[in-house]
């Protein structure tokens, strides 16, 4: 096995594996806990639009997605500002709106896009160090965003309107956080693509809210739990020659299941 | 007395519906302990969010501390109603006493030592020491309450706001709360939605009743008299039910 790590492909996509693992369990932390998973899964889905375009005009699809992600995040903020009575709608909309416009440019296209499977159900071992680089550079935004704005997000999601008479600037930190929710979409678009994100977004981070109940606690175990599954799971798509989107999911669906039911069981025996 | 809040001819409704208050004047003193009582959908919540700033009325003028609610939120301390909060929000006892810092502090910094200290000299007075570490879904609701009061209280407000803040609490704890906010009372104005009229009205010294008008009532014209005819004044008379 270890003749793996000669080659620069199988570590390029190990290390983003690794750092798409602490972005989105950073990330998805705060999606589980503020329960806006089908806002990321509508992002997701809407970066589409972008990969699309970039197709279209010839230029990097993964520009096109963090373009097309944060439009629709903002979006999305803005929409639940103005109405919250449309937010569920919208996010529907959305979600489908991204991917129509994308297949639109795709089609008009010439020639087949052959890697495209690989931005909608992602395969990690395409990966080429530009996107390495890009996701390192995504990675460290997200980590010092939150570091800095750490209490601050915590506290307008545990208590919006507490926030707002202390004067936090909740719309403002909302929307701030919906853009880091885009990018970490787009982290996520090379290991699991557009489809899946939504999973792993939130599979780790929900398996941690098991282990932990507090939020630092959460964050750490999503990490953890998500670089093991990310890790395994390229391993396993490698030697079974297969797609590393799918097979990540699974293993993180797996590894959730097991944990609801070892504390379902434990708990039954202590009653 | 200082005149801390002063409403006039305020109206307000939601969206193209029905007035939730109109035409209400009224002003609140330095020291005051306010009981704000009333049916559902009479505006007691809505009034609350108008001297936070929350909300804006349609009409009418309302100041708090001579200025405008927005501006003088720094002086307000706010216990938000109990079905705000998430029981299952990872957070504990002491980060949320914290946050009622953050308003005032500039974003990406750290709590200083004088504010730790603070937040733990208040988690003492209200007998919380023993909890700091726990969860917030993991207390009673009396001492989840004293909680969100201890959070308002660490910057010092000159009001605090409380919107029923009894509610998921039992009868005794429901009293002992209103013996902290009576002790509170001697340094700042107290401002609380309550269904139980009974109970506040042995501490407050005015009662808002409120079915889209307001009426107010001193305490003590409520307390000198016999239950029936208390009722009768506070509810029947102005057409107010309570639920």
């Amino acid at each position: 096995m270890l003749e793996l790590f000669q080659y620069s492909f199988f570590n390029n996509a190990l290390i983003i594996g690794v750092l798409s693992a602490i972005a989105c369990g950073i990330i998805g932390s705060f999606v589980v806990v503020k329960k806006i998973s089908f806002i990321s899964g509508s992002i997701a889905h809407a970066s589409f639009g972008g990969i699309g375009l970039a197709y279209f005009a010839g230029f990097n699809p993964v520009l096109g997605a963090i373009l097309f992600s944060i439009l629709s995040a903002l979006g999305i903020g803005f929409i639940n500002k103005k109405n919250k009575k449309q937010e569920d709608a919208s996010i529907g909309a959305i979600w489908a709106i991204g991917m129509a416009i994308g297949l639109i440019f795709i089609y008009l296209t010439p020639g087949y896009s052959s890697d495209l499977m690989s931005y909608l159900f992602g395969n990690i071992l395409l990966a080429s160090t530009w996107d390495l680089y890009l996701v390192l550079a995504l990675d460290l935004f997200i980590i010092l965003s939150v570091f800095f704005l750490f209490k601050w997000l915590v506290i307008s999601i545990f208590d919006e309107e507490f926030a707002t008479v202390s004067n936090i600037p909740v719309f403002p930190l909302y929307l701030f956080f919906l853009i880091l929710v885009a990018l970490s979409v787009v982290v996520l678009i090379r290991s699991v693509g557009v489809i899946l994100v939504i999973a792993l977004l939130t599979l780790p981070a929900s398996s941690a809210q098991l282990i932990s109940n507090n939020f630092k606690g959460i964050i750490k175990w999503a990490i953890i739990i998500g670089i093991l599954e990310n890790v395994l799971g390229i391993i396993i798509s490698y030697y079974l020659n297969i797609a590393s989107g799918p097979v990540i999911i699974l293993l993180a669906a797996l590894v959730y299941l097991s944990i609801l039911a070892t504390k379902y069981f434990s708990n039954k025996r202590k009653k | 007395m200082d005149e801390v809040i002063r409403a006039k001819n305020i109206s307000f409704k939601y969206n193209q519906q029905a007035h939730v208050l109109s035409d209400i004047n009224f002003s609140i003193f330095q020291n005051d302990f306010v009981g704000v009582i009333g049916p559902n959908g009479g505006g007691k919540s809505t009034l609350l969010k108008i001297i936070l700033g929350l909300l804006k009325p349609d009409t009418g003028s309302i100041e708090v501390l001579n200025m405008k609610p927005v501006k003088a939120r720094i002086h307000i301390g706010y216990v938000p109603q109990h079905s705000q909060i998430d029981l299952n929000y990872p957070i504990s006892v002491l980060d949320v006493v914290l946050s009622g810092f953050l308003g005032n502090k500039k974003i990406g910094t750290k709590y200083s030592k004088e504010e730790k200290d603070l937040a733990f000299k208040i988690i003492k007075d209200f007998k919380l020491e023993k909890l700091v570490n726990r969860s917030i879904g993991h207390l009673s609701g009396g001492q989840r309450q004293r909680v969100m009061i201890a959070r308002a209280l660490v910057t010092n407000p000159k009001i605090l706001i409380l919107d029923e803040p009894t509610n998921n609490i039992d009868e005794e704890g429901g009293r002992d709360l209103y013996e902290l906010l009576h002790d509170l009372n001697k340094s700042m104005t107290i401002i609380t939605v309550s269904h139980d009229v009974d109970v506040i009205s042995k501490y407050v010294n005015k009662i808002f009743c409120l079915n889209n008008r307001v009426i107010c009532h001193s305490a003590n014209e409520i307390t000198n008299e016999n239950e029936e005819t208390k009722m009768k004044k506070v509810f029947h008379q102005h057409g107010c039910i309570i639920h």
